[in-house]
């Protein structure tokens, strides 16, 4: 008897095919390592991440950690990741904000909990509630106000983030504060196609971008090649195939020993100097200004920038840490923009805990850790309130919590529906 | 566009197939195929689709004039014009930064006073070194009289472009599928379906399960090559011996299957090269579509080895510096081209004694000789290539290697298959159950791979 090959392999290709698409409809947090990962898979109109959610990883590690396949680097930890029904990180129920944070990652807190994320704990430290509207790639003033108006917020701080090596991709020009003109990060095509059944009245348009919006969901997240990526990862452990991930990051060695994961876009250097341009942010302050805001510019500094002095082997020595951005805090103060530039007070604490052994920043990841929130809420306070101008804005506030480092309290989103997941 | 990747196999190729088998005419079939070619390409950069569709044309209409034309004058036109053409562009693209870093250093060497450019911004078109040899066979055989050129231009186009064939090979004549595609509307779809899964399923599994595996653990060694031990240089290089002839030879396997699918049987491209017993059987056996076409389009007409032993050398070692500068712009390349060449030489030299040694005796030194060779095809230069003979030839130890044990059997299987198995063409390709079922495994396993690791590109891709 005679097996027929071109009967049997198309239709094993046709079953491994349906398993994929199959597979695509289980819930994202099965196979994803972090929540926010999970989250952002489904974003809500607007918002960053899925509306409504609360998941919990006791098990969640270091980003960096994951992309280079280093099981034996991870730091588990508790996380927390709850969502307001805007799409966006806030696990307090919607109250009266002082603030609003946009940004990226380390904004609305990758790898840390709900608990620890920077509007949570300069809320504390301000007395004052903070909204994370962190994750959206908010950029112009159209969209700020826009989330500012959904929010209730029509006095107040608005909070920028921008870490160091984004500095290289920030805008420029004025007219990137106008609505549309600026785009970072362009709209994925779910986005385009929803917006286009929002601009438009047909329903045929509205299903074709609801369509769309799956489509592209499933398109990007297959949990069989997931599956199948861990299970290579599984077997490039160095001992029976070399780690071909392991490039996805960079072991340093600090000068006590201890290892370090940065991430290797830390490392490239800054072959040129560029001019600090300030145009974008005094365009969008004065937008902002008009609506009763004030603009806070908050730089992060790369996690490299902070470290390099620490290192035992130099990681990038044509590097130039904090350049850039010491430029354009000092160009932003020059033309009368708030900014906190964090470089300075993460560099020196950071020499100082690093004698006990602590740090600012995961090892295991190129985000900060709570702590480095809390010196991060810290310095945001004392320039608010060292600053007339943006101390105008923020509305009243109750007190600090004693020394802005009292317990706090978990608390679930209004809407948000408890989950969890190993 | 891989074969071995996802968006080929489960969108490329079905399309392709289901039209293809719907259109029933021929022109329409061969439209079609000519049609998918161009797609398949323009993945890689579609801006040099419009580079293939130029070289098609000018071949095509040289075509028409060696149909029309009987004088000798004009006959030649038609043949010397496209290939001077052809190869124009194919030392623009291929061979320009090499001949300009090449004076570079020898100006330098010298100390002359004599300014050279600076390398130029070009980007190779992916697979021009085959299907520019294509339309040089059919412009030579059209010429010869070998083959009588087509009128219908998507005929020819399809040839040109046939997704299957047309990045890494085999280099195809026309006059090898001249006939299929003749009667491409009247196909047996059935008959060819079974043999061009069965091709492709073992083509695939020799890529993604052997030739990429190997390449995992070889690829960061050899990064290091200086750390390599005697041993662990003598591994990476049976490695790579292994690697290149089951990535190879497995994209080759691919390619005919799905040749088959559409109802053209592109040529053997391997017969067990590593079984060769001598250097001129390893050329017999190795690359095939392109040793022949060295042979009938070069090695011939430079006189053979019609005009005496030393002339027949000099043809040899000409051939073969060609053979190896097609390979790619590098020193190291033609420097391998050589090699082969003295071997070549050297075994017309001395093959009465050669042949007395029993087989298995001839076909270890034959393979231990190709494994040396293979250095300077893998070393990207020379400076590589003498660490890591000197590694091999001269006993010192070195770092560990992460995954030696894996590389280790992987190479024994490889080896296994090599030399005792037969060959994808001499299988029958008729599976009963239990070899069916060993197939099918393999071929869900590179499946599976595929989606674990990405496809990984051919190391033919790159010439």
């Amino acid at each position: 008897m005679t097996v027929r090959l071109g009967r049997l392999l198309p239709r094993l290709v046709l079953v491994v095919f349906v398993v994929d698409v199959v597979l695509r409809a289980l819930p994202v947090h099965w196979v994803t390592y972090r929540p926010d990962e999970a989250l952002r898979a489904r974003p809500a109109r607007g918002g960053g991440f899925a509306a409504n959610r609360a998941y919990r990883y006791p098990h969640g590690y270091g980003d960096l950690a994951a992309l280079a396949n280093l099981p034996d680097r991870r730091e588990y930890r508790l996380l927390r990741f709850t969502t307001d029904e805007l799409g966006f990180r806030n696990a307090t129920a919607r109250a009266a904000f002082a603030a609003v944070l946009f940004g990226d990652s380390f904004a609305y807190g990758s790898g840390i909990d709900d608990a620890d994320t920077l509007p949570a704990q300069l809320g504390d430290v301000l007395g004052c509630a903070v909204y994370n509207a962190a994750g959206a790639g908010a950029h112009h003033a159209g969209e700020i106000l826009g989330v500012t108006r959904r929010i209730g917020l029509s006095r107040g701080l608005v909070i920028m983030e921008r870490v160091e090596r984004e500095l290289r991709t920030v805008p420029t020009d004025a007219s990137a504060v106008v609505a549309g003109a600026f785009v970072a990060d362009p709209a994925p095509m779910h986005v385009r196609l929803a917006g286009m059944g929002r601009a438009g009245t047909s329903l045929l348009t509205r299903a074709a971008g609801r369509l769309g919006r799956e489509a592209e969901m499933m398109a990007a997240l297959s949990p069989l090649r997931i599956f199948t990526t861990r299970l290579h990862k599984a077997i490039e452990n160095d001992r029976l195939l070399p780690n071909s991930y392991a490039r996805q990051a960079v072991m340093g060695t600090l000068v006590n020993g201890d290892w370090m994961l940065f991430y290797p876009d830390e490392l490239q250097a800054d072959t040129e100097s560029a001019p600090a341009p300030t145009a974008y942010w005094t365009a969008l302050r004065r937008e902002l200004r008009a609506h009763g805001l004030e603009l806070l510019v908050l730089l992060v500094p790369d996690k490299h920038t902070v470290y390099h002095e620490l290192l035992r082997t130099p990681l990038a020595p044509a590097a130039r840490p904090g350049e850039r951005m010491d430029g354009l805090e000092h160009a932003l103060t020059d033309a009368g923009v708030p900014v906190v530039n964090l470089r300075g007070v993460f560099t020196t604490t950071a020499r100082r805990l690093f004698a006990r052994g602590q740090y600012l920043y995961w090892r295991d990841d190129t985000h900060w850790n709570p702590r480095g929130v809390r010196i991060a809420a810290e310095e945001i306070a004392r320039v608010a309130r060292g600053n007339d101008g943006l101390l105008r804005a923020l509305p009243p506030c109750g007190s600090p919590t004693a020394g802005g480092r009292g317990r706090r309290r978990h608390r679930r989103g209004r809407a948000g529906r408890a989950s969890s997941a190993a | 566009m891989l074969f071995n990747s996802l968006a080929f196999l489960y969108g490329f190729l079905p399309v392709t197939y289901v039209v293809f088998w719907l259109v029933r005419s021929r022109t329409a079939r061969y439209a079609w195929l000519a049609f998918t070619g161009y797609v398949f390409y323009a993945f890689w950069n579609y801006k040099f689709c419009a580079l293939m569709a130029f070289s098609t044309l000018v071949s095509y209409l040289a075509g028409l004039g060696l149909l029309r034309w009987d004088d000798r004058r004009r006959r030649r036109l038609c043949l010397v014009v496209p290939i001077v053409m052809d190869l124009a562009l194919l030392g623009f693209f291929k061979y320009t930064n090499f001949l300009l870093d090449s004076i570079r250093h020898a100006v330098s060497w010298l100390h002359a006073p004599v300014v050279v450019p600076p390398p130029l911004e070009i980007v190779l078109p992916v697979g021009i070194s085959f299907y520019t040899f294509h339309t040089i066979t059919y412009i030579v055989d059209g010429y010869r009289g070998a083959i009588r050129p087509t009128r219908n231009l998507f005929e020819f186009a399809c040839y040109v472009s046939l997704f299957a064939q047309l990045v890494a090979g085999p280099i195809v004549r026309f006059r090898q599928i001249e006939a299929d595609l003749d009667a491409i509307d009247r196909a047996d779809r059935a008959r060819h379906l079974d043999l061009g899964w069965s091709f492709f399923a073992v083509g695939l599994a020799k890529k993604v399960l052997i030739a990429d595996t190997i390449a995992a653990v070889i690829d960061p060694a050899l990064a290091r090559y200086g750390e390599l031990s005697t041993a662990g240089a003598w591994l990476c290089m049976l490695g790579y011996t292994f690697q290149l002839y089951f990535d190879f030879s497995g994209y080759s396997d691919m390619a005919v299957g799905l040749g088959h699918l559409f109802g053209l049987r592109l040529p053997q491209n391997f017969n067990s090269p590593y079984k060769a017993v001598d250097i001129a059987d390893f050329w017999r056996r190795w690359h095939i579509s392109l040793s022949t076409f060295l042979r009938d389009y070069l090695y011939v007409p430079l006189g053979g080895n019609r005009r005496g032993a030393l002339i027949t050398y000099r043809n040899l070692l000409l051939t073969m510096l060609l053979g190896g500068l097609w390979h790619g712009a590098s020193w190291t390349f033609v420097a391998w081209g050589a090699y082969h060449g003295l071997l070549l030489v050297a075994y017309r030299a001395i093959a009465p004694l050669w042949d007395r040694q029993p087989a298995w005796l001839r076909r270890a030194e034959t393979f231990i000789l190709v494994v040396v060779g293979w250095v300077l095809f893998r070393a990207s230069d020379f400076g590589m290539a003498a660490t890591l003979l000197g590694r091999m030839f001269l006993p010192q130890p070195g770092a560990a290697m992460a995954g030696v044990e894996v590389l280790t059997i992987t190479v024994a299987l490889a080896a296994a298959v090599a030399w005792l198995a037969p060959n994808t063409f001499e299988l029958r390709h008729r599976w009963s159950p239990l070899p069916a079922l060993g197939v099918a495994g393999l071929f869900a396993l590179s499946l599976l791979k595929i989606y674990g690791s990405g496809g990984t590109p051919f190391l033919y891709f790159q010439f």
